[in-house]
């Protein structure tokens, strides 16, 4: 019998998990995208520090970092469902919390109320709720799905919530994101169940047996730094692309096309690696979008920058966005099954969000060091090549376990 | 039943559905965009770089 342990002791149709897993992963992804808008008129109307709210953002990062894993473990151990409702009921309250923040303590709260919401609606809280329910030659594209679903929700994010936010008030605004989130809590249900431990020759694995042969595997370590790669170059693009394009003296509707472009994009980068994961090793297609973003970046470098380069690099770029993730979680599962896949995703996530954090900071740092972001697209093409190459030596195939001495 | 595939009516009803969700956040891009950057543009700089 294959590594495909069912979703839950009732089967559910395998595109209606599918489904619900891309949208809550949408919704959850789209409404942390749209958190940044709340900025100005936040600290506007409240007179709060700008420092209060982008800590409060941050915070939200760190958090959902942070309790990934252990949203995997209760995933991986009692269902994706659960871990789905207390992300919603996070998610909900702290869009409220937000909506009555009066404080920078309240903005605070808010930030890790979202931060642990976004942990149980993102894209890495679904992953095994859908790893478990197909088939492991199905299993990356099946993901990918889950991938295209959040990337949908934040390309669609910032533009409606803007929307709302001037037709209705950026409070009442978020009356309604509260409300979008709270339809969460509907979407748990096909994704709930507790998970049913594979019949292998293997004896039934704890989750300390896990973490311990993830922790001697040095391919996981591999796929560890390569994500943190990931990290570092989308959250660098997508937090000082706006900079660099006034820094530059071109027009601010290039950055909007070139972030938009992104989002386009990646749903067909997405959509091609998940495809990908099918026939051809995985490993490869990572080498391929980390070798992939080293030349964009050299294009920065060495490209006369104009508008259309932006454009026309974003778009390149958008295609290797998070086409990473379905093969980087498919990895993990080829590794060590779909029974503690969304904790072990969860610990290679923590490494994509030092990463993001790194790259979002040292994007600024070194720009306000040197008025230039040369080095940083320098840092940004080395550790393109880097995580191409760390990619190269992983060994693509289940860990050997020892046989139970008395199976089941 | 098949539990494989999604019904074919509600295959083509959700493509239909996000197509349109997507072209109508397309099209809100496309005439408000400008004023999204701007509202934007002020967290990116202030986010990580305290």
């Amino acid at each position: 019998m294959p590594d495909t342990p069912t979703a839950s002791p009732v089967r559910r149709p395998v595109w209606m998990i599918i489904l619900a897993a891309a949208a809550i992963a949408a919704i959850g992804m789209g409404i942390r995208q749209a958190m940044g808008l709340y900025l100005k008129p936040m600290t506007e109307t409240l007179g709060l520090g700008r420092e209060a709210f982008a800590m409060s953002v941050a915070v939200a990062n760190i958090v959902w970092g942070v309790v990934a894993p252990f949203n995997g473990a209760i995933s991986d151990s009692y269902g994706t469902g659960r871990v789905a409702v207390s992300g919603a009921i996070a998610m909900t309250v702290g869009l409220l919390v937000m909506y009555a923040a009066r404080t920078e303590t309240d903005l605070l709260i808010a930030g890790v109320l979202l931060g642990i919401g976004i942990a149980g609606c993102g894209v890495n809280a679904m992953v095994g709720a859908v790893a478990r329910a197909v088939s492991p030659e199905k299993r990356t594209a099946a993901i990918a799905s889950i991938g295209m679903g959040s990337g949908v929700g934040i390309l669609i994010a910032l533009p409606y919530t803007h929307y709302a936010m001037s037709a209705l008030g950026w409070q009442n605004s978020l009356l309604l994101l509260s409300a979008t989130s709270a339809l969460l809590l509907l979407l748990a249900w096909p994704v709930s169940g507790k998970p049913q431990v594979p019949r292998t020759d293997s004896a039934p694995q704890s989750l300390a047996d896990a973490l311990r042969e993830a922790s001697r595997t040095p391919s996981f370590w591999l796929l560890n730094a390569g994500f943190f790669v990931c990290g570092f170059h989308v959250v660098f693009y997508g937090t000082h692309l706006p900079a660099y394009v006034a820094d530059q003296g071109l027009a601010a509707s290039v950055a909007v096309i070139a972030l938009t472009v992104v989002g386009l994009g990646n749903l067909a980068g997405t959509w091609l690696a998940g495809q990908w994961g099918r026939v051809l090793p995985k490993r490869y297609g990572l080498m391929l979008i980390y070798s992939g973003r080293a030349v964009v970046f050299l294009g920065f470098l060495f490209l006369p920058i104009t508008a259309t380069t932006v454009v026309v690099l974003s778009g390149l770029l958008g295609l290797l966005w998070l086409s990473t993730v379905p093969l980087t979680s498919g990895l993990v599962a080829t590794f060590f099954g779909p029974r503690w896949m969304t904790m072990l995703y969860g610990i290679v996530f923590l490494s994509h969000q030092v990463g993001s954090f790194l790259g979002a900071w040292l994007g600024g740092y070194l720009f306000d060091l040197t008025k230039s972001y040369d080095a940083m697209w320098w840092i940004s093409v080395a550790l393109g090549v880097f995580s191409a190459l760390v990619h190269w030596p992983i060994r693509e195939e289940q860990v050997v376990r020892a046989p139970s001495a008395a199976p089941a | 039943m098949d539990i494989q595939h999604a019904p074919r009516g509600l295959g083509t009803a959700l493509a239909f559905g996000v197509l349109a969700i997507v072209g109508g956040a397309l099209y809100l891009i496309a005439v408000r965009g400008e004023a999204l950057f701007v509202d934007l543009a002020a967290l990116s700089g202030m986010l990580f770089c305290f």
